[in-house]
C-alpha cells in the first residue's frame, strides 16, 4: 500500500502536465496553420521585393544612391499601408463588433498590422544602417511623396476635365443660339437670361 | 517574398542608368514600381546630397524659377494679352511639378494653387469658360480656403448659364472666412445670381 501511495501522485502529476503540453502544443500548431492558411491583407509588396533583390546583387554592384531609392520607395509603400489601415480600423472594428464582419477577416487586419509594424522596424533599421540617423527623416519624406503622387495624379487629369467641359459648353452654347434665331424679335439680353433658365 | 526566396533578377544598365526586370517576373504592380523606382532615382542623383533633406527644405533655385514665370504670366496678364499669360502660367505649373516628390507638400498646394488661379482667370478673359472653370476647381482642390478660386469658378459657372452650380461656388466662398479680401466680390456676385435665379 505505501508504494501506491507514492507514486500515485507523481503519475498523476505526470499524466496532468503531459496532456496539457499536448494540448497546448496541439492547440498552437493549429492556430499557426490557422493563420498561415489566412490570405494576406495586402497584395505583393513589389517594392519590398525589389529592394532587397537589388541588395542581394553584388555583381555588377548597385549604385548606392538607386538602393537609396529603392529604400525610399519601399518606406512609401508603407507609409500608404499604414494610411490605409489607420483609415479602415474604426469602421472594421466596429463592424466587427456588431457581427457584420467574420472573424477570419478581424484576424487578418489584426494579422496586417503586426506585419506592418515588423515591416516598418526592418525599413527603419535598413535606413540607419545605410545612414546612421536617416530613420528620422525616411518616414516624413515617405509620406510627403505619398501626398504629393495624389497631388500629381489629380493635376494630371486637368487638361482632360479642360476638353470635356469645353465640348459641354460647345453644345449648350449652340442650342442657345439656335434658339435664339427661332425666336427673333426680342431683345437679346432677356433671351440670353431665358436660356440660361432653361439650363439650370 | 521571404529572405528564403531566390531575388527577383533586376538588372542595373550602366548606359541607361535605369534597372530592368524580365519579361518573365514582371507583374503589373513590379512594373509599376520600377518606373517609380527609375524616376526617384534620376531625382535622388540630381540632389546635392546623400540623402533626401526634411521636408520643410525647399528647392530655392525652383521657386525663383517658378516665380518668374509666374511674374512673366503676370506681367502678360496686366497688358492684356491673355494667351501669353496662359503659357507662361502653364510653363510654370510644370516647373513646380518638377520638384522632388519628397519636398513638403503643403508648400506644393500653395504654389500651385496661386497658379492655376491666376491661369483660370487668363481664361475668363478669353472667354474659354470650360478650361477657366477647371482651372478654378483645381486651385480650389489644392487650397480649399482659396475663396478668389470659389469667386472665379462661381463667375465661370454663371457665364455657361449653370446659376444654381454659380450660387453654390459663392456661397462656399464665402465660408472661406475672408482670408484674402474677396467677400466683398463674393457677395454682390451672390446677391447677382440670386437675382437672376428668383427675380
Amino acid at each position: 500500500m505505501g508504494k501506491v501511495s507514492l507514486y500515485a501522485p507523481i503519475a498523476y502529476l505526470v499524466l496532468l502536465l503531459s496532456s496539457l503540453a499536448l494540448f497546448s502544443t496541439i492547440y498552437r500548431r493549429r492556430k499557426v496553420r490557422r493563420l498561415v492558411g489566412l490570405k494576406p491583407w495586402f497584395d505583393e509588396h513589389a517594392s519590398r521585393d525589389i529592394y532587397l533583390s537589388l541588395k542581394a546583387q553584388t555583381s555588377p554592384k548597385v549604385p548606392e544612391k538607386m538602393l537609396k531609392a529603392a529604400l525610399l520607395r519601399r518606406a512609401t509603400e508603407n507609409v500608404r499601408r499604414i494610411m490605409s489601415l489607420q483609415e479602415s480600423k474604426p469602421a472594421l472594428a466596429e463592424l466587427h463588433q456588431r457581427g457584420a464582419v467574420g472573424d477570419e477577416l478581424w484576424t487578418r487586419f489584426l494579422a496586417a498590422e503586426k506585419v506592418m509594424d515588423a515591416e516598418i522596424m526592418e525599413c527603419a533599421g535598413e535606413a540607419n544602417t545605410i545612414k546612421p540617423g536617416w530613420a528620422q527623416t525616411l518616414f516624413p519624406s515617405a509620406a510627403e511623396i505619398v501626398h504629393n503622387s495624389r497631388i500629381r495624379e489629380r493635376l494630371a487629369q486637368v487638361p482632360e476635365l479642360q476638353k470635356e467641359e469645353r465640348e459641354k459648353w460647345q453644345i449648350v452654347r449652340e442650342t442657345a443660339l439656335s434658339e435664339l434665331e427661332n425666336e427673333n424679335g426680342a431683345s437679346v439680353d432677356t433671351e440670353v437670361k431665358k436660356a440660361s433658365k432653361k439650363k439650370k | 517574398m521571404d529572405y528564403s526566396e531566390p531575388p527577383l533578377p533586376i538588372i542595373f544598365n550602366e548606359v541607361t542608368k535605369h534597372v530592368d526586370l524580365p519579361q518573365d517576373d514582371l507583374t503589373p504592380s513590379r512594373a509599376k514600381e520600377i518606373q517609380e523606382l527609375n524616376s526617384l532615382y534620376r531625382d535622388l542623383v540630381a540632389l546635392n546630397a546623400d540623402v533626401p533633406p526634411p521636408p520643410n527644405q525647399i528647392n530655392g533655385r525652383l521657386n525663383d524659377q517658378v516665380r518668374k514665370l509666374k511674374d512673366a504670366g503676370n506681367a502678360s496678364y496686366k497688358k492684356g494679352q491673355y494667351s501669353d499669360a496662359v503659357r507662361m502660367y502653364s510653363l510654370a505649373i510644370e516647373m513646380a511639378l518638377k520638384r522632388p516628390p519628397w519636398e513638403g507638400s503643403g508648400f506644393v498646394r500653395e504654389e500651385l494653387s496661386v497658379l492655376y488661379s491666376n491661369r483660370a482667370q487668363a481664361h475668363m478673359y478669353m472667354s474659354a469658360w470650360g478650361d477657366a472653370l477647371v482651372d478654378a476647381d483645381t486651385a480650389i482642390y489644392l487650397k480649399r480656403n482659396f475663396a478668389k478660386a470659389h469667386y472665379r469658378k462661381g463667375k465661370c459657372m454663371q457665364h455657361m448659364g449653370r446659376l444654381q452650380e454659380a450660387k453654390a461656388a459663392y456661397e462656399l466662398g464665402l465660408e472661406c472666412g475672408g482670408t484674402d479680401g474677396s467677400d466683398g466680390e463674393l457677395k454682390s456676385a451672390l446677391a447677382e445670381v440670386n437675382e437672376l435665379l428668383y427675380s
